[in-house]
């Protein structure tokens, strides 16, 4: 059973209601999270993430800050996250329009 | 290749700021038609029973049965309960195609409730007619690659 916290603090708890589409704008909030993570990894870990590794925590926690809890189709890049659709009723038509070659280039996910 | 890395995720609670680990897995799925249709799984060691909620299976045409279990529901949620398969392939894997037990869960057919509980939306992978075919480790290792270390994936 999965579990399930729900961060009040967090925030798309506090009610921005944004839900962008497309290349994902990085909120501020992300990038100082993930300067502090940087830096507790330093300190704890003596560890210095890769681009790689950076690019792909900025992503998860861009898509988290947007659309936690909710159903998106998305594409992981270089220059960020790109969400496709949210909601099932937004994924199944655009799944359905897509061939089978474009279909693997993306990730149905709960953000 | 017959082993797959995947990082774990990391969120940070804001209230406590503890950081929170969670395993996913990305997978494709063979619709009715033949095709693939990408799904990502929360790796749950804790679940018996890998699981899709019924809308989302529907959403993807993945088949499944079109009545549901008599005398079982799903405990946590009470929601009624499809039993089926599900013939998947590991991204990233050597493009073997599992067939899993899966229990498809809900109404395929209720309309889409914005504000469901994520116990409710999430598609788990959980041990039974898995962990016999997939090798599934936790590693926490931090590398400069993968800070929160991996979920390590092998062929059996």
């Amino acid at each position: 059973m999965v579990s399930e916290f729900i961060d009040l603090m967090a925030p798309r708890w506090n009610g921005k209601g944004e839900r962008p589409r497309g290349l994902l704008p990085v909120p501020p909030e992300v990038e100082a999270a993930i300067e502090k993570e940087e830096a507790r990894l330093a300190r704890e870990q003596n560890i210095v993430m890769t681009p790689e590794a950076r690019q792909r925590a900025i992503n998860a926690w861009t898509l988290e800050y947007y659309y936690d809890g909710h159903y998106v189709a998305c594409r992981d890049t270089m220059q960020g996250v790109e969400v496709l659709a949210v909601g099932l009723e937004e994924i199944g038509p655009l799944l359905r329009e897509k061939s089978q070659e474009e279909l693997l280039t993306i990730r149905v996910t709960v953000g | 290749m017959s082993g797959l890395a995947v990082p774990l995720i990391a969120r940070t609670l804001q209230t406590t700021g503890d950081i929170l680990l969670r395993a996913e897995l990305d997978f494709l799925l063979r619709d009715r038609s033949g095709n693939w249709q990408p799904l990502t799984f929360r790796v749950d060691s804790g679940t018996e029973m890998t699981s899709i909620p019924a809308d989302v299976a529907k959403l993807l045409d993945l088949p499944f049965p079109q009545q549901p279990m008599s005398g079982l529901t799903h405990g946590p949620t009470g929601q009624q309960v499809r039993a089926g398969v599900i013939r998947a392939q590991v991204v990233g894997m050597d493009g073997t195609e599992y067939i899993f037990p899966c229990y498809f869960l809900g109404d395929p057919d209720a309309p889409p409730d914005p504000n469901r509980a994520l116990t409710l939306s999430v598609s788990l992978l959980g041990l039974t007619g898995v962990v016999d075919k997939i090798r599934i480790t936790l590693d926490g290792t931090p590398t400069p690659g993968t800070p929160n270390g991996n979920l390590v994936v092998e062929k059996l």
